[in-house]
């Protein structure tokens, strides 16, 4: 286990994007030391995509940084930024988006083997959180539940050791019992992987787990309640 | 809701649906093409049976009806056919001579040719076949006279020096009544109507099947989830059928549209194809219309009701994850060996007519089993891959691995089109190769004897004096030797005075002299040829004039004293002006090889069906790559994009797309080689037709793998994370 640090390891500051003459984010900032969690809600359309492709350096912000473990990835090149991802950045979607012809432990080596890692580390990596996440291995991926599909895609995204996680709605498609399930066992991973959290969510029992909850308004992430 | 609104309800959704599915477009650009496919395959049929039909009316209207003074039918005009050849094919020409002013002219004809004047069809006009060889040209025949505009005939009015009229027939008019192809016309020396269905259905048939087959099930995956949606709200099967008929219904009418639109010029003008020298006659296209129109809209239907027939069943209480897919059908891939083993060797159980269709029947049945035969052994190989990409390391191997052993379908269904292309291209040039070998052996024939001596026959009597005159006719320097030839005795005497056997260098000898060799080099070469078959040439002096009035077709061999290359058409020219009514030249030693007209024609036919039914599989293959690659581009943008690994889409498309189609090229390769032992092309031909059909099916999957990895690679780089 990581002890949590008081260095950000993200750090958004005045981030601007428009799409047309519609401001999507105008000086949005975030900023998050390894092992917390923020989460992000705003109604469809108010830009909480368009802040995940920013952190994710999909799209290039018009203004302001981003730095993510000491980096400011808005001045890198794809190359660069490519490296940077692989190596530092990790995301659950919300429908999980495994390959369902895979077995779980191989939808999770997959993503190690994606960014270079041996056969070997790559699956014992894989085993290891999915047994952490206690989901069984011996199922076919395409037999797993929704929720199982979800901690699947969780370890996916932890294999490969991220700074910062992302979570783009990852109960969206759960019902209340998976729900609990898959938030409790997202918000523990920054403490327990010592990663810091970023989730966007509809679902404000969700977001209440954060330490830092946040609203997108007119472009900008407003902090609804203090540090925990 | 009435049912009625409920349909049409239905049918709006399902166009919505066809526009809104992941690989929509190429879903809707498949199933547009291969209405466009069937339709015009099946028009295709229809004018090709009318183009048959009305063949066999015209050819039968300008057959002569032989005059029987006994029954009253009085001699009208005499007729005479014969046949022509020319460097590439054969053709007819018929003399004609009126016996009174108000004789009935032949169909297509207005007026009679005065003595020494030719009517040609308006083909054999424009083409370089020389029509004044047999006259002066002043017209043409109208298409109701020939069997297709693109015929070559000519009617031959000869001078009355020439006219041989005890060879000639007496008719007493046209239009014979025969109900079978009379002995003369274009119909000698093509296709006939079997063979050309034969080659139709392997060539055109199959494919535009396949095509149908396949735009029914590509890219159907978002079309499948709707439906099982639709099902889960309690959609009858009647209502999901529905709405796969409102999904398919837009592009299906397009691809008809289109068609129709294509093909509907041929109702008002003669349609030339192309690559085969054939005119389709209007005419002939609209007396079929009504089948046109039939094909017009029951291709359409067909394809539609192929959407509808093809959708995979709901089946309630299952599953909506995705899960590894039923096999179906296993049974089938038995009769692959089955279909293999008859089509090599059932035809030695055969009746000698039947063989040949035995052969290509089974030759269809095996290649259509095959593609099913490749995904089972792919599908199998599946899990091994994976399990061999799981320990290496290699994630395009597992990936690949794994969706080929949960859904082999899509493999399948582009290993069908690679391995039906090669079947029909293997197939359709072996055959070809049978026709070309057969023409290059004449044409190195030809080349090696060159034209310093020609072989001039009349085909209707002549006489010393008009031997004379040819000779004159000629030119200084030519000499015409008399031939007494004696099959029976494989034996060819040259009889002629002394000076000219002497200026060949030949002894002259009232006793037949076996002359091995000659000083003339064309004249050598015919000599060492005609020995090789087994005829020997003999010279001997003296009674050539009895030679030339005993012999019924005399024949002569015309050279030059310094023994030069001589022009065909001018002998032909000569002949046919002094030498006898009708006549043939040909290169001495040909003995009529070469320029027989069918082996060229089926040759161009078989390119033309073969190159159309490949573009069309060629199509078919590039639409289940694209729309392959659509679907796994999607499905692993998200893992690719985060680790910034986009090789992945190479070695998948490597592993899933290239491995499997190298295995199909090499199964197809084989399998066609089997099933073409039958047919008499040497082995050294099908190998190369086999390894050169195979290395283009390399190729074509080499640049399909690169392009769908391409494709999924840049679907991959558009992708975003959905959400608010």
């Amino acid at each position: 286990m990581t002890p949590p640090t008081a260095l950000p390891v993200l750090d958004v500051s005045d981030i601007a994007y428009s799409v047309a003459d519609r401001a999507l984010l105008s000086g949005a900032g975030l900023s998050l030391p390894s092992g917390s969690s923020a989460s992000v809600m705003g109604p469809s359309g108010s830009g909480k995509s368009t802040l995940l492709m920013c952190l994710l350096g999909l799209i290039r912000p018009m203004a302001g940084t981003i730095t993510i473990a000491g980096t400011d990835i808005t001045g890198l090149s794809a190359k660069a930024l490519t490296a940077h991802r692989r190596k530092h950045m990790g995301m659950v979607f919300q429908f999980g988006e495994l390959l369902p012809e895979l077995t779980p432990v191989e939808n999770v080596m997959l993503a190690a083997l994606l960014s270079g890692e041996a056969a070997d580390a790559a699956r014992d990596r894989a085993e290891s959180l999915l047994a952490e996440l206690n989901v069984s291995t011996s199922a076919a991926t395409g037999a797993l539940s929704g929720g199982e599909r979800q901690r699947v895609a969780v370890a996916r995204a932890l294999v490969n050791e991220p700074t910062v996680l992302l979570a783009d709605e990852p109960t969206g498609s759960l019902d209340s019992e998976q729900r609990e399930a898959v938030a409790n066992l997202l918000f523990a991973m920054p403490r327990s992987h010592g990663c810091a959290l970023v989730v966007v969510t509809h679902d404000a029992g969700v977001a209440a787990r954060a330490d830092v909850q946040l609203r997108l308004v007119d472009g900008r992430l407003i902090r609804v309640e203090g540090l925990r | 809701m009435s049912s009625w609104v409920l349909r049409r309800q239905l049918l709006r959704m399902g166009r919505a649906a066809a526009w809104a599915a992941e690989a929509g477009r190429v879903r809707f650009f498949a199933l547009f093409a291969a209405t466009f496919v069937v339709t015009v395959a099946l028009a295709g049929f229809a004018l090709a049976v009318a183009s048959f039909d009305g063949r066999t009316e015209r050819s039968a209207d300008r057959w002569a009806q032989i005059a029987r003074p006994a029954s009253g039918e009085e001699a009208e005009l005499l007729w005479l056919p014969t046949i022509a050849r020319s460097e590439d094919r054969q053709y007819d020409v018929v003399y004609v001579e009126p016996l009174s002013a108000d004789a009935p002219l032949p169909p297509g004809v207005s007026h009679w040719p005065e003595p020494g004047e030719v009517l040609v069809s308006p083909a054999l006009k424009n083409s370089d076949v020389g029509a004044g060889e047999f006259g002066r040209v002043v017209g043409t025949i109208d298409p109701g006279g020939l069997e297709a505009p693109g015929e070559y005939f000519a009617y031959v009015r000869p001078t009355a020096d020439l006219l041989s009229s005890k060879e000639m027939i007496k008719v007493s008019g046209f239009h014979s009544g025969l109900e079978q192809m009379p002995p003369l016309g274009e119909h000698l020396y093509t296709l006939g109507f079997t063979e050309f269905l034969w080659l139709y259905a392997t060539l055109i048939g199959l494919p535009a099947v396949l095509f149908v087959v396949i735009a029914a099930r590509v890219g159907a995956a978002a079309r499948d989830r709707r439906t099982a949606v639709l099902a889960t709200l309690g959609a009858s099967s009647g209502a999901r059928r529905w709405f796969a008929v409102g999904e398919a219904a837009l592009p299906v009418a397009f691809g008809g549209i289109l068609a129709m639109a294509s093909i509907a010029p041929v109702l008002v003008v003669d349609v030339p194809l192309p690559v085969v020298d054939f005119v389709l006659y209007a005419p002939d296209a609209r007396t079929v219309t009504a089948q046109l129109a039939m094909a017009a809209l029951g291709a359409p239907v067909a394809v539609v009701a192929a959407v509808v027939l093809l959708q995979p069943a709901y089946k309630p209480g299952g599953s909506t994850r995705p899960a590894l897919r039923r096999r179906r059908g296993e049974w089938m891939l038995w009769l692959f060996p089955v279909a293999l083993f008859g089509t090599v060797r059932g035809g030695d159980f055969l009746p000698l007519e039947l063989r040949l269709s035995a052969l290509a029947a089974g030759s269809i049945v095996t290649l259509a089993l095959l593609p099913g035969v490749v995904g089972a052994v792919v599908a199998a190989a599946g899990p091994a891959m994976a399990r061999a990409g799981a320990a290496r390391g290699r994630a395009g191997l597992l990936i690949a691995g794994r969706r080929l052993a949960a859904g082999p379908r899509p493999v399948t269904r582009l290993v069908a089109a690679l391995v039906i292309a090669i079947g029909l291209a293997g197939q359709g040039q072996i055959m070809v190769s049978l026709f070309t070998e057969m023409t290059q052996r004449a044409d190195s024939m030809a080349s090696r004897l060159g034209t310093s001596a020609l072989k001039v026959t009349a085909t209707t009597p002549t006489s010393p004096a008009r031997v004379g005159s040819f000779q004159r006719e000629l030119g200084a320097g030519m000499r015409v030797l008399p031939l007494w030839i004696r099959p029976d005795k494989g034996r060819i005497d040259i009889v002629a005075d002394c000076a000219d056997l002497k200026s060949l260098k030949i002894p002259c000898k009232t006793t037949p002299v076996d002359i091995r060799a000659a000083e003339n080099g064309g004249l050598n070469r015919a000599i060492e040829m005609e020995n090789a078959s087994g005829t020997r040439v003999f010279a001997r002096t003296g009674h050539a004039e009895k030679v030339i009035s005993e012999t019924s077709r005399p024949s002569f061999l015309v050279l030059a004293d310094d023994g030069r290359q001589l022009s065909i058409s001018a002998a032909r020219k000569a002949a046919n002006t002094e030498l006898a009514m009708a006549n043939t030249v040909h290169v001495f030693g040909m003995n009529g090889i070469g320029g027989g007209g069918a082996p060229l024609i089926a040759e161009r036919w078989l390119e033309l069906l073969s190159l159309s039914g490949i573009s069309v599989i060629a199509v078919v293959a590039g639409i289940g790559a694209m729309s392959q690659f659509i679907r796994a581009g999607g499905e692993m943008s998200p893992v690719s994009v985060i680790s910034g690994n986009r090789k992945v889409y190479y070695t998948v498309s490597a592993w899933s797309i290239l491995t499997p189609a190298l295995v199909a090229v090499l199964a197809a390769v084989v399998v066609s080689w089997s099933i073409t032992t039958p047919l008499p092309a040497s082995e050294g031909s099908r190998m190369e037709t086999l390894a050169t059909v195979g290395a283009a099916g390399f190729v074509c999957a080499a640049v399909m793998a690169l392009w769908g990895a391409r494709t999924a690679a840049a679907a991959a780089a558009a992708w975003r994370p959905s959400g608010g």
